[in-house]
């Protein structure tokens, strides 16, 4: 489906903390690493 | 900082100091304790988080849901944010305890078909990562399979 909102293609939303684990997070842009409270994009 | 972020730090952390990885359950205690100290603090975090890990010791995967009030459940399958609304009802239906890789890749096909479907805003993919007892690998995905409408 096509829309006004458009995601961003190469989009890694997961951390590996050790060998065995890894973990996906969402929420508000500022915890999540989306924005910085600048408004810079930050994490490629 | 963001909260991703810190917790990745401070598990590496521990990994260097004792030369040995926590747990997926003690990785998640530890990340829930975090979160709720957060939460009662004056700026908290607002994250939803999905913790998958394999237990070296006991050979078995497991998967917890940790969200930003908390709460932590292990679950045998998730999905979070707008996804969940499009994804859950068809892990409901197929997913089984004994499902093998394959089959689990062709839910994961059905899931992300839905939301070609029905996402209402343009979804470009999905970035797949599997969990085995060797470490974590990134699973190539083709995107561009055609959908179609039932």
């Amino acid at each position: 489906m096509r829309g006004p909102t458009v995601l961003k293609v190469t989009d890694d939303k997961t951390r590996q903390l050790n060998k065995h684990t890894l973990m996906a997070y969402s929420g508000e842009a500022g915890d999540t690493g989306i924005y910085t409270a600048a408004g810079d994009a930050v994490q490629g | 900082m963001q909260f991703a972020e810190y917790i990745q730090a401070n598990i590496q952390l521990y990994s260097k100091r004792n030369s040995s990885d926590l747990t997926p359950y003690e990785v998640s205690s530890f990340v829930r304790s975090e979160l709720a100290r957060s939460l009662r603090s004056r700026n908290p975090y607002n994250v939803n988080l999905l913790l998958g890990g394999f237990d070296p010791l006991t050979s078995k995967p497991q998967l917890y849901w940790i969200d930003y009030l908390a709460s932590c459940a292990p679950v045998p399958y998730a999905a979070h944010g707008y996804a969940q609304y499009y994804c859950l009802s068809t892990l409901d239906k197929h997913h089984h305890p004994d499902i093998d890789f394959e089959q689990g890749m062709k839910i994961l096909r059905m899931c992300t078909d839905e939301l070609k479907r029905r996402l209402p805003i343009d979804f470009k993919g999905v970035l797949v990562k599997v969990i085995t007892k060797d470490g974590i690998r990134e699973e190539p995905y083709v995107d561009e399979k055609p959908v179609y409408a039932p």
